[in-house]
């Protein structure tokens, strides 16, 4: 059996590119994929845990976090196209009308 | 397996319930009569059938705790537990979504010919539903679904005025910062629970002593609540958001979803240990002092209350800095929280409601320059925004000074007089710019009316002296509040 | 620890060896034919026309957005087809109603015009 903690590195692997991702890049659709890498890394620990823990909470909130991370994927698409519609770029560092 | 519910559950799941019915009915209505006018009023019925659910659990407060068996009530095998005191900030939430519903009607309502206005009314009870699970949440799940439940409309209905750059890069914003601190938060969860076993409140505790991945997670989970509520150093969206949104909606966010992260953040505070008071003093201190910093150089009048708003949220974290340091003050800390909530709630309702009204005499502007002298020209609209300025700096008789006292004095009975010392005089600082909205708004010079002339707007009119109204009865007589 | 591995190393190797073992022996038996039809994106089926930046109906984003919000909730179905027998009726009322709420949500969509792509 693959010990927990190896599967805990590798989400928090997988976490840390999501990060990585997020401040690096600079096209909407992208900070959006590395926002689902993030959730995704945490739905990997929790499944881990509660092979570990033997006890189904943890087995239970991927379920809940797969029908947010879709739910957000839908309202971030929406807003992405708003966007594109509007500007023809999907630059996030354009985002700037809002300010003093 | 779990067993038919039990009167605790219902009494939690009747308010939820009423608002999901509300939604369910108006998505049927519209996809059979589009051209009905009916769908505010189920929203608003939805609205009072919550509040109507709430009433008997938010009636218990004052009432000494010990005298009512099973307080606070816990439901769904734990995965809720609320308070009273907890239920009055709850009906302040159904309040906000009742006065952005009334705000809307004459203006967000009519946005392109009507198009959007299913997906206002069931976003504005989709809102206050996740409110709800948010501020009564003790486990992970219902943490993470009740922030997400109240994220996600406010999300869209930032960006409802589409044709309008600003809203569409505030919701943009606002959903891609917020997505980022939920990938927070739910790593923080998966952390703790692999560290601790863990699901519910409990988990915090047993993190603290636990190993580094538990109290990695715990980072994670504060970083992630923490930004919901605007703290320093996740405060920066909260400028632009407020700003690019319709004005409801803004008041909506700055009234309730800051009520219900304060709460959730109150329940999973972590009992006085290791980290002791001083590293949420020091949170607080930077807080106010970044917010009345960067609010002394705006132009924009909701850029300045956004900027309020941080400032209050780091003032609340004076009361966990209190209960960090005396560990027995739970309950009258968390009283304190109450109050603090439902006066900036009522104050930030009517400032952020009178800003809207005078914002539409101002075609639309918000700027210092767009708005100054029109306090002289209209009078109600320009008195409520000032009573509601006075009461968010914190002016003795309004409800905004009575807030602020408790949340000193639980942090001067816990011990902490320097840190209380040093928070009143951040708090003295932050009158300049509140000084500086008044002069505005009775400048000599006013502005010409810009803009077509404004429809006349009766309901939201009349509606804006209930909080009115409010600021100044808990200010006077806050017995039946302060007891929460 | 590391011998819980070993089976996906396996893999790896087969993998790579049957692979490039593949390419090679083409490589070497095979004798070019070269053809306009195999330089083509596809050899068959979609006639490829204009340029890969053709834009798309923004009809298509829709139906592709409401694609992903139905297909997550099936998530659930799946738990409950696994112990459907064990819930029994309660649990089939559940589910039912469960569906039911979904279906307005796509009711709305589909009086709304939300499934008209081809408009």
């Amino acid at each position: 059996m693959i010990p927990t903690a190896h599967v805990h590195i590798l989400a928090a692997l997988l976490f840390g590119l999501g990060i990585l991702g997020f401040l690096r890049q600079r096209n909407a659709i992208m900070l959006l994929m590395s926002v689902e890498l993030m959730l995704n890394s945490a739905n990997l620990s929790f499944l881990a845990a509660a092979r570990e823990q033997g006890n189904v909470d943890g087995a239970m909130m991927p379920l809940f976090v797969l029908v947010v991370a879709a739910a957000e994927a839908a309202v971030g698409l929406a807003l992405i196209i708003i966007l594109f519609r509007k500007r023809v770029s999907l630059d996030v560092d354009l985002l700037r009308s809002l300010r003093d | 397996m779990p067993g038919p519910l039990t009167p605790s559950d219902w009494l939690l799941a009747a308010p939820l319930l009423w608002l999901a019915g509300g939604v369910v009915a108006i998505l049927v209505l519209d996809a059979f009569r589009p051209a009905a006018r009916h769908e505010a009023g189920l929203a608003f019925l939805a609205l009072l059938g919550a509040a109507w659910s709430l009433w008997p659990l938010a009636e218990a407060a004052g009432e000494p705790l010990e005298g009512i068996p099973g307080l606070p009530v816990r439901a769904f095998s734990g995965m809720l537990e609320a308070s009273p005191g907890n239920a009055v900030v709850g009906l302040l939430c159904l309040g906000a979504a009742a006065l952005a519903g009334i705000l809307s009607l004459r203006s967000l309502c009519r946005l392109e010919s009507g198009r959007h206005r299913t997906a206002l009314w069931t976003l504005l009870l989709v809102a206050p539903a996740g409110m709800l699970v948010t501020l009564a949440s003790s486990h992970f799940a219902t943490l993470f679904l009740g922030i997400e439940t109240l994220s996600l409309p406010l999300y869209v209905l930032s960006a409802l005025r589409r044709t309008e750059e600003g809203s569409v890069e505030a919701g943009l914003k606002y959903f891609l910062l917020g997505a980022f601190a939920s990938g927070f938060l739910v790593f923080g969860m998966a952390l703790l629970y692999a560290g601790t076993g863990r699901m519910d409140p409990g988990a915090v505790t047993a993190a603290l002593e636990g190993g580094a991945l538990a109290r990695a997670g715990l980072g994670f989970l504060y970083a992630g609540l923490l930004f919901k509520l605007a703290i320093a150093p996740f405060h920066l969206w909260v400028a632009d958001v407020y700003q690019g949104a319709p004005t409801p909606i803004t008041a909506l966010m700055a009234a309730g979803t800051k009520a219900a992260a304060a709460l959730a953040l109150l329940h999973w505070a972590p009992p006085a240990g290791p980290l002791g008071s001083g590293a949420w003093a020091l949170l607080a201190c930077a807080t106010l002092a970044l917010a009345n910093l960067t609010a002394l150089n705006q132009e924009n009048l909701k850029r300045i209350l956004a900027l309020s708003g941080v400032a209050h949220a780091g003032l609340l974290l004076f009361a966990l800095a209190a209960l960090q340091a005396a560990p027995g003050s739970g309950a009258s800390v968390e009283a304190a929280v109450n109050f603090y909530l439902v006066a900036y709630g009522v104050s930030a309702l009517a400032a952020f409601g009178a800003l809207e009204l005078l914002e539409r005499r101002a075609g639309g502007h918000a700027e210092a320059s767009a708005l100054r002298g029109l306090g002289r020209r209209f009078p109600v609209a320009g008195g409520i925004l000032a009573l509601a300025v006075l009461s968010l700096a914190g002016i003795p008789g309004t409800a905004g000074f009575l807030g602020k006292y408790f949340v000193f004095a639980e942090l001067v009975r816990s011990g902490e007089v320097g840190v209380a010392l040093l928070g009143i005089l951040l708090t003295l600082w932050s009158f300049a710019y509140y000084l500086r909205i008044l002069v505005v708004l009775y400048m000599k010079d006013a502005a010409p009316a810009g803009g077509p002339p404004a429809v006349q707007d009766t309901p939201a009119a009349v509606a804006l002296w209930v909080p009115a109204v409010l600021v100044v009865l808990l200010g006077v007589w806050p017995a039946p509040a302060h007891l929460l | 620890m590391l011998a819980a591995y070993a089976p996906l190393l396996a893999w790896l190797v087969l993998v790579l060896v049957f692979v490039t073992g593949l390419l090679w022996v083409t490589d070497r038996i095979g004798r070019p034919r070269p053809a306009t039809g195999k330089a083509d994106t596809y050899e068959c089926g979609m006639e490829p026309v204009g340029d890969a930046h053709r834009r798309f109906s923004v009809h298509y984003y829709l139906v592709a957005v409401l694609f992903i919000l139905f297909d997550v909730e099936a998530l659930f179905l799946i738990l409950w087809a696994l112990q459907a027998r064990e819930l029994g009726t309660p649990g089939l009322l559940e589910v039912g109603f469960f569906l039911a709420v979904l279906a307005v949500g796509w009711l709305h969509i589909w009086r709304r015009g939300g499934l008209e792509w081809d408009r």
